[in-house]
């Protein structure tokens, strides 16, 4: 038989429209499997895991590892640790922690990660812990700018594979729970309820009780810094002013009642400083006198994240001042530079003495003002990098700093933050 | 007819005032601002005369004498209108131009100020050695104030000029023409007033955003109260025991703020010792009252967009109060 069709402009939109009222009559139906427990058919199984791989290998191919991220550094997996036990766990399982029955249940099931973290390169990780996967369950990062966070969930998930449990639960639940059995799923969330022991204990995992940070200086020191500031820092996480994956889970987590005893126990923990000046010099107690600890903390405060700008302040296109120029310093005179700046400014430049706002020990100071000396210099460096593209939100006072930190160079950063972090008690 | 001119002078009155003031150049009260519209109305009056004879001779062409010129007269006149007049006019006027300029640039025979354009506003610095030649940079040290000059009446008084960020321009146009403070070179500019007053200054260079809100004051005054004036200047602070100076070191103004006779001695910022003794704040954009100051500390940017000392907004009210307050009682 030979049917002859003649093929017209009308004929081919009559047949896509014709295809599109099917696939719209289909989904009315309500006949589409969606169930979960049906699962996939092996070929529709099989394609969408081939587009998911094909997507990472082509669009991680824009991904640039920094040359300064080292993976194989402990801090970095030191960093991520504790919020694989939080954020990661809970789904994928971990060293020593099985997958819940629930999880199982998923379509498409998320896998165990030290069998499969071999089949991706570093770049298609960092795509992946950065973007998430549609349709899987799979989030994205909670806060897009924080490249370097990223990179630290990356190097822990390399480290992943030959993690033994003890190694584990050391570098992510803070080592306190060696002996217990744990729970399917990991170490999940502690139940909202305001209990501020289980809160604290879960700020210890990574920052200890002591605030000093947990091995290596791979976290800040908040040990020692004023109440206000520290409250005002987690509510300033938790509104999304200051971004950050690894810390605005914790601080939207718990209560703002709980994050202010939060705050003041560790206020009330001696710093580095106090600690080497046999506590003589411990910050007075600036939380509650004169001071409100916060302007009155409404019912809401969390409601207004969507109000309260913060969140992507453009970065404008400041040309800094001074452009780095000649060969990197060695350094003593990097630390000499980092001294002048602290201490002296460099008024040219725009760059007040550092230690005006963040030092100044036995001196009154406005308590939303950190101190310094002590923190880990990467800490230092890559929070001043942010300063200084305009991406790093924090309290209300932050907009000070950022006017100060867009005119530094990438060698007064280094400088600075190398000073500070061999910084002694006396330069608090 | 008569009626006619009248309405019109009625009409230019309110314009012609306009000229009038403390920020003019056809006010003059210098002598380098003098011969400069001295010079302007002279320029203004040779290039009226040479416009109508050039229109005349065109209206001349067209309508008295339309027939066709003969080879020799068409010549003459291109020769003796076209070459000779013009050279002759035009070096007659550069001449004289020219000839004024030695008398302007005779070095100073009073004091020397540094004065440094800085993104946006001015520092200042009395009693400065000043350097021979080309120089680099601004002398350091001198008596520091900002944003108001005061110089004495009938002297020459020298102001060298620079900036450590980007090319400004320093402009009092009742007393002398611009000068540009330069990144990297010293210039020089001679001051001569003849006339004591308030003079309004500007920067007369695109800086950035604040460029239009960065002013000056520049007071002329008899030479004794010059020298009083500076003696009072070289004093530390009036009031160094005040809860607003307490404050003023906790919230970290010190960074950039110097008051001398306290511990506040940060080089960013205008240096607020006197503060109260000047006329305005914010570079010239304000009068120094303590509600000016403490609107200005609270809210810089929106009084002068662009300015780039961080708001204070976020303080307590009572906290800025007592701050201003202070500031307010140094004279």
């Amino acid at each position: 038989m030979d049917v002859r069709i003649l093929v017209t402009w009308k004929r081919i939109a009559g047949l896509v429209v014709l295809g599109i009222l099917g696939a719209l009559l289909v989904g009315w139906s309500g006949l589409v499997s969606i169930a979960a427990s049906s699962g996939h058919f092996a070929v529709t199984r099989w394609f969408l895991g081939w587009t998911m791989e094909n997507a990472v290998e082509t669009q991680s191919m824009l991904v640039g590892k920094p040359k300064e991220i080292d993976l194989d550094d402990l801090k970095l997996v030191r960093r991520a640790a504790g919020h694989f036990a939080t954020g990661c766990a809970a789904c994928h399982g971990a060293p020593g922690v099985p997958q819940s029955p629930v999880v199982e249940e998923m379509v498409p099931g998320p896998p165990r990660l030290e069998g499969k973290v071999g089949e991706w390169s570093d770049e298609e990780l960092f795509w992946i812990v950065r973007n998430g996967i549609k349709y899987s369950g799979m989030p994205a990062w909670p806060a897009q700018d924080r490249e370097n966070e990223v990179w630290a969930q990356v190097a822990f998930l390399r480290a992943l594979p030959d993690m033994s449990r003890a190694e584990y639960v050391d570098l992510a639940l803070g080592g306190g729970l060696a002996g217990k059995d744990l729970e399917a799923g990991g170490e999940t969330t502690p139940a909202l309820d305001g209990i501020v022991e289980n809160a604290l204990a879960d700020c210890a995992r990574c920052h200890g009780r002591d605030g000093l940070g947990r091995g290596e200086d791979a976290f800040p020191v908040i040990a020692g810094q004023p109440a206000p500031y520290l409250l005002a820092t987690l509510r300033a996480f938790a509104i999304g002013w200051r971004e950050s994956g690894f810390m605005e889970p914790p601080a939207t987590r718990y209560e703002p009642e709980v994050l202010e005893e939060l705050a003041l126990y560790y206020a009330e923990q001696p710093s580095p400083a106090a600690l080497s000046n046999g506590d003589e010099d411990r910050s007075p107690p600036l939380a509650t006198e004169d001071l409100p600890l916060m302007p009155a903390l409404s019912e809401s405060w969390q409601d207004e994240a969507g109000i309260l700008e913060g969140e992507g302040v453009a970065a404008s296109a400041m040309v800094p001042m001074a452009a780095a120029a000649g060969p990197p310093l060695p350094r003593e005179e990097l630390l000499e530079l980092g001294r002048r700046i602290a201490v002296e400014g460099i008024a040219a430049r725009k760059l007040p003495a550092c230690q005006s706002c963040h030092g100044a020990a036995g001196r009154a100071r406005n308590p939303y003002y950190p101190y310094l000396a002590g923190q880990p210099e990467w800490y230092l460096s890559e929070h001043l990098q942010l300063w200084n593209e305009g991406k790093r939100g924090g309290t209300e006072y932050a907009h000070i700093m950022a006017e100060i930190a867009e005119n530094m160079t990438e060698e007064q950063i280094e400088a600075v933050s190398a000073w500070y972090a061999t910084a002694g008690p006396d330069d608090r | 007819m008569r009626p006619r001119i009248s309405a019109i002078s009625a009409l230019m009155l309110p314009v012609l005032s306009g000229c009038k003031g403390a920020q003019s150049a056809f006010d003059p009260a210098g002598v380098e601002s003098e011969r400069v519209l001295q010079l302007f109305w002279i320029m203004l009056a040779g290039g009226t005369a040479i416009w109508a004879v050039v229109i005349g001779l065109s209206f001349y062409a067209s309508r008295g004498k339309t027939g066709p010129y003969s080879d020799r007269s068409g010549v003459r006149l291109i020769i003796w209108g076209g070459c000779v007049f013009p050279t002759v006019v035009l070096a007659g006027l550069l001449y004289w131009g020219l000839e004024i300029m030695p008398e302007l640039r005779r070095p100073g025979d009073g004091p020397t100020i540094a004065v440094s354009g800085e993104r946006f506003w001015w520092r200042v610095a009395y009693a400065v050695e000043g350097e021979p030649g080309v120089v680099r940079d601004l002398p350091r040290g001198g008596i520091p104030s900002a944003n108001e000059i005061w110089i004495p009446v009938d002297k020459r008084t020298e102001i060298l000029l620079s900036s450590p960020d980007v090319i400004h321009s320093f402009w009092v146009p009742s007393i002398a023409g611009k000068m540009d403070a330069i990144p990297g070179r010293v210039n020089r500019l001679v001051l001569e007033p003849t006339e004591t007053g308030v003079f309004n200054g500007a920067c007369a260079e695109y800086c950035g955003t604040a460029h239009a809100l960065m002013g000056f004051r520049v007071v002329v005054v008899p030479e004794d109260e010059f020298e009083a004036y500076l003696e009072a200047q070289a004093q530390p602070a009036a009031v160094t025991d005040s809860p607003g100076l307490e404050l003023f070191l906790q919230n970290g103004c010190a960074a950039c703020h110097t008051v001398r006779g306290t511990p506040a001695d940060g080089d960013v910022g205008p240096d607020l010792t006197h503060v109260a003794s000047r006329l305005s704040i914010a570079a010239g954009i304000l009068p120094t009252t303590v509600e000016n100051l403490a609107a200005f500390i609270a809210s810089p940017d929106h009084l002068k967009p662009g300015v780039e000392m961080p708001a204070f907004g976020v303080l307590p009210e009572d906290q800025i109060a007592r701050i201003a307050a202070w500031l307010g009682t140094l004279e």
